[in-house]
C-alpha cells in the first residue's frame, strides 16, 4: 500500500514536471494525463473507488478536448518544430518553485486533525448522501448556473448561429454546413 | 529462421494486394480485381497494409514516380507484380501466383521508409478559416494512388484540418480508353451492336458505383456492385444479370443511412451526390436492359462528368471523397 | 473464482476476438482462416517509418489502446463474479473505454501524417457525439439496479432483464458500441476514405497490437451489454457463465453484421442526431426508469 503510494506520488510529480520540460504540445498533454491519472489511482488505493474513477474518465476526456484545442490552433504535427512550453522561463521557475516549496510546507505544518470514527462502508453512497443531502438546493442551483453559462458562452462565441444556418425566418428544413452559401 | 519460414508461407496465403492503375491499364485492372476476388484476397486501404503492389498498365512519369515512391515504402515481405494493360487471365493468375512464390520465400527486404528530409518540408502557413479564425494550412496531394480513386487524378489541395480551403484539379494520364472502346471501334466503322456498349456502359457504371459506395464506408454493398461487374465483362447473358443487379439496386435504395448521407453533398447541375446515385442506377438498369439489342450502335457516347475544382472548396475530406466518387470524372479532353 | 477468471478472461478476449475477425473476413468475401494468415503476416512484417514520427507516443497509443479494452474486462462478470468487482465498476468501465480516446488520438497523431491525423480528430468529434448519450445509458442501469456495481446490475435482473424495460437505453448503448470500438457505421475514423484512417501507416507489429486492441473493445462492448441489460449469466438448463458466452456471441455477431448492412455515418450529421434525437431519448428513458424506481 504505501509502495504503491510512493510510486504513485514520484510518477505524478516527475509526470508534472516532464510537462514543462518536454518540447512538444502533444507530449506535454499526455504528461499532464499521466500525472492527474496518478492522482486519481491513489484515490483508489484510499478506497474511493467512485472519486478515483470519475477522476481518470473526466481527465482523459479533458486533455483529449485540451488537445484537440492546443494542436487546432497550432499543427505541428509530431514535434516537427521542437517548442518550449514554459514563457518567461526564470520568472516561471521561480514562482512554481516557491508555490511548490509553500505547498509541501503546508502539508507538514499543518497539525492534520486524528481520525474520528471508521470510514463508511460504501464511500460512494456516504459522498452521494453528503452532497445531495442538505446541499441539494445549492448543488442543484450551481449546476443550473453552469450550464446556463455553458450555453450562454458558446452562443456569444459562435460565428454563425442559428439564422445563418436555417435562413432569416428559419425556412429552410436542413441547416446550411459551414463554408456552404444559402 | 523455422518459425519465420512457416509464417511467411502461412502469410503469403493471404496476401493483401493494393492496385495501382494507369490509364490504359483498366482492363487489367478489372480482371486483377475479378481474380482477387475469386481468390478470396481482401485488397488493402494503403500502402503500409498491403503487402503485394500490382501496377495496371504502363503510367506516365508522374505517375510512375508515385508508384515508386508507393514500392519504397511498402514494407516488407513485399512482392510486386507490373502486368500490360490488355493482360489476358491467364496472365494475371499467372502474374499473382509467382507474387505469391516470393512471399512465401520472403522477398528481398525493402528498405524502411525513410521519406524527406524535415529541412526540405515546408513549413504549414496561415491563413483564415470559414469561422474567422487564423489556423495552419497543410498542402496535401490527393492522388494520384489513392484507393476507389480515378485513375490520373490529383487535386492538390490546401488543408486547414480536414477542411479543404483551396483545389486545383490535374490529370496525369488521358481518359481510360477501355470504357470508351465500343464507341471508338464503331467510329472506325466496324460494327459494334447496341448491346457491346450497353454491356460495356453498365459495367463503367457499375465500377463508378462500386467506388462510391467503397468511400461511403459500405464494402459490403461495393462488393456486390463489383460482383455484377465482373459478370458482365465475364459475357454473361442478360437473365444472369437482372436478378443481382436488381438486388443490388434494392438494397443501395433502401438504405436510409446511404441517403443520409448523400443527400446535399456536392450539388451540381444535376442535383447532389444522392440525385446521381439515382440516376446511375436508372442508367446502369437501362443499360443491362439493352445488352441483349443486336441493332448496331448508331449513338454517341453519353458525356462523362468533369471535376469541377470549386465544387470541393469548403468541403471537408470525407463529403470532398463522396463528391468525387459521385461524379466519377474523367479528364476534359475529349475523346472523339 | 476470480483467479479462474484471471484465465479466463484474456482466452476469451482472444477467442471471440478472432471468431469476430474470423466471422467478418467471411462476410467480406475472404476466407474463415484470414485473420490466421493476417496475424502471421503482421509478425513478419517490417515496421513503416513516416518522416519525424513521435515513437514513444506512437507506442503509448497502441499499447494503451490493448491496455485500454482488457482492464475494461476485468468488470465483466463472467457468469456471476467478474474477476475485480469494484463498486463503481459501471464507471470503472466506462472510464477505460475513454482511454481509447487517448489512445487513438496518440496513434493518429504521433505517425505524423495526413490522413492519421484527420481519423484520429474524427474519432475524438465522434467521442463527443456518442459519450453523452452513452453515459446516460450506463447512469439508467445504475439507477435501476441501485448500484455501479455490475455484479449487482446483474442481481437486479434476477426477474425482468434490463433490456425489457429500457429498451431504448439498450438501443443507445448498441450505438455506442459501435462508436466506441469505431466499427461497421461508426468506422470513419479507420474509413476508406482516407486509405484506413488511423492506421493507415501502420505496419508489422503496430498494426497488429491495433488490429488487437479494436478487435478486442468491439468483444469487451458486447460482453458489457449481457450483465447491464441482458441478465448476465442468467438463463436455464446451462451454467450461468455459458449463457453469458452465449449472449456475448449473439451481441458480437449482431455488431459485426450491421458493417455489412450500414455504410459509415460521418459525425458532421451524426452529431445533430445524436445531441437533438438520443441525448432526449435517453433522458426520457432516465425519467421513466426513475419513476419505476422510486
Amino acid at each position: 500500500m504505501a509502495v504503491a503510494f510512493w510510486i504513485l506520488a514520484v510518477v505524478s510529480v516527475a509526470a508534472g514536471i516532464a510537462v514543462f520540460v518536454v518540447d512538444s504540445m502533444a507530449r506535454a498533454t499526455f504528461a499532464l494525463l499521466a500525472s492527474l491519472l496518478a492522482v486519481g489511482l491513489a484515490f483508489l488505493l484510499i478506497d474511493l473507488e467512485y472519486l478515483g474513477v470519475l477522476i481518470i474518465l473526466m481527465m482523459v476526456m479533458e486533455m483529449l478536448v485540451m488537445a484537440v484545442f492546443m494542436i487546432m490552433y497550432m499543427m505541428n504535427p509530431a514535434g516537427l518544430m521542437p517548442m518550449k512550453m514554459v514563457h518567461n522561463h526564470r520568472a516561471a521557475m521561480i514562482i512554481s518553485a516557491a508555490v511548490f516549496v509553500l505547498l509541501v510546507a503546508g502539508i507538514f505544518l499543518t497539525s492534520w486533525p486524528p481520525r474520528g470514527g471508521e470510514p463508511p462502508a460504501d464511500p460512494t453512497h456516504q459522498l452521494g448522501l453528503a452532497v445531495m443531502g442538505p446541499k441539494m438546493l445549492v448543488m442543484m442551483v450551481i449546476g443550473v448556473a453552469i450550464l446556463a453559462t455553458m450555453i450562454s458562452t458558446v452562443v456569444l462565441a459562435t460565428h454563425r448561429g442559428r439564422y445563418a444556418r436555417y435562413g432569416d425566418d428559419l425556412e429552410r428544413k436542413r441547416p446550411l454546413d459551414p463554408g456552404e452559401e444559402s | 529462421m523455422v518459425v519465420t519460414g512457416w509464417l511467411l508461407r502461412r502469410a503469403a496465403r493471404h496476401p493483401r494486394p493494393f492496385l495501382v492503375s494507369a490509364a490504359d491499364g483498366t482492363r487489367a485492372r478489372l480482371r486483377c480485381e475479378a481474380e482477387i476476388a475469386r481468390r478470396r484476397w481482401r485488397p488493402a486501404l494503403s500502402p503500409a497494409e498491403a503487402g503485394l503492389l500490382v501496377v495496371c498498365g504502363a503510367p506516365g512519369d508522374e505517375l510512375s514516380e508515385a508508384v515508386r515512391t508507393i514500392w519504397d515504402g511498402l514494407p516488407s515481405p513485399r512482392a510486386r507484380a507490373d502486368l500490360p494493360g490488355d493482360a489476358s487471365h491467364d496472365l494475371v493468375a499467372h502474374a499473382l501466383d509467382r507474387a505469391v512464390a516470393r512471399l512465401a520465400d520472403g522477398a528481398a527486404p525493402g528498405r524502411p521508409h525513410g521519406g524527406p528530409d524535415p529541412g526540405d518540408l515546408p513549413m504549414a502557413d496561415r491563413g483564415p478559416d470559414r469561422d474567422g479564425l487564423s489556423l495552419d494550412r497543410l498542402h496535401v496531394p490527393l492522388g494520384p494512388v489513392l484507393p476507389d480513386w480515378p485513375s490520373g487524378l490529383v487535386v492538390e489541395t490546401v488543408l486547414q484540418g480536414d477542411v479543404i480551403q483551396e483545389a486545383t484539379v490535374r490529370w496525369l494520364e488521358d481518359g481510360e480508353p477501355f470504357w470508351a472502346e465500343p464507341w471508338d471501334r464503331a467510329a472506325a466503322g466496324r460494327p459494334v451492336t447496341r448491346g457491346e456498349a450497353g454491356r460495356r456502359r453498365a459495367a463503367a457504371h457499375l465500377d463508378g458505383l462500386g467506388r462510391l459506395l467503397s468511400v461511403a464506408g459500405w464494402p459490403a454493398a461495393a462488393r456486390s456492385a463489383r460482383t455484377v461487374r465482373d459478370r458482365l465483362l465475364a459475357d454473361a447473358p442478360r437473365e444472369a444479370l437482372t436478378a443481382p443487379y436488381e438486388r443490388l439496386a434494392r438494397q443501395v435504395r433502401r438504405s436510409g443511412t446511404l441517403r443520409w448521407m448523400l443527400r446535399g453533398v456536392g450539388p451540381a447541375g444535376d442535383g447532389d451526390a444522392l440525385a446521381r446515385l439515382e440516376a446511375r442506377l436508372t442508367a446502369t438498369r437501362a443499360a443491362i436492359g439493352s445488352i441483349a439489342d443486336e441493332a448496331p450502335l448508331d449513338e454517341d457516347r453519353p458525356a462523362g462528368n468533369l471535376l469541377n475544382p470549386d465544387l470541393l472548396v469548403g468541403a471537408e475530406l470525407a463529403t470532398a471523397r463522396l463528391m468525387v466518387a459521385s461524379l466519377d470524372p474523367g479528364p476534359a479532353v475529349a475523346h472523339a | 473464482m476470480p483467479e479462474l477468471g484471471l484465465l479466463a478472461l484474456p482466452l476469451a478476449l482472444v477467442v471471440l476476438g478472432l471468431a469476430a475477425a474470423g466471422l467478418d473476413a467471411v462476410l467480406s468475401g475472404g476466407r474463415a482462416s484470414a485473420p490466421f494468415g493476417e496475424i502471421a503476416r503482421l509478425l513478419v512484417q517490417q515496421r513503416r517509418r513516416t518522416t519525424r514520427p513521435d515513437v514513444l507516443l506512437l507506442r503509448v497509443g497502441v499499447i494503451s489502446l490493448v491496455a485500454a479494452p482488457l482492464l475494461a474486462a476485468v468488470v465483466i462478470p463472467l457468469g456471476d463474479a467478474p474477476v475485480a468487482d469494484l463498486s463503481a465498476g459501471i464507471v470503472w468501465f466506462n472510464a477505460m473505454e475513454v482511454c481509447v480516446w487517448g489512445a487513438l488520438w496518440l496513434t493518429g497523431w504521433s505517425v505524423n501524417s495526413v490522413f492519421p491525423l484527420v481519423g484520429a480528430y474524427r474519432f475524438v468529434a465522434q467521442g463527443l457525439a456518442y459519450e453523452l448519450p452513452h453515459m446516460f445509458a450506463l447512469i439508467t442501469v445504475a439507477l435501476g439496479a441501485g448500484s455501479l456495481r455490475m455484479s449487482e446490475a446483474v442481481q437486479a435482473q434476477q426477474g425482468l432483464w434490463f433490456v425489457v424495460w429500457m429498451p431504448l437505453a439498450f438501443l443507445i448503448y448498441l450505438v455506442s458500441a459501435l462508436a466506441m470500438a469505431f466499427w461497421g457505421p461508426m468506422s470513419q475514423p479507420v474509413g476508406s476514405d482516407l486509405a484506413g484512417g488511423v492506421r493507415a501507416e501502420l505496419a508489422g507489429p503496430d498494426r497488429l497490437l491495433f488490429q488487437a486492441g479494436r478487435y478486442a473493445l468491439l468483444v469487451v462492448a458486447a460482453g458489457a451489454a449481457v450483465p447491464l441489460f441482458l441478465g448476465g449469466g442468467a438463463g436455464p438448463v446451462l451454467p450461468g457463465w455459458l449463457w453469458a458466452l452465449v449472449k456475448t456471441v449473439a451481441v458480437l455477431a449482431l455488431l459485426v453484421w450491421v458493417r455489412h448492412r450500414v455504410p459509415a455515418v460521418r459525425m458532421d450529421r451524426f452529431t445533430q442526431v445524436s445531441w437533438l434525437v438520443l441525448i432526449p431519448l435517453a433522458l426520457v428513458q432516465l425519467l421513466v426508469v426513475g419513476i419505476v424506481v422510486v
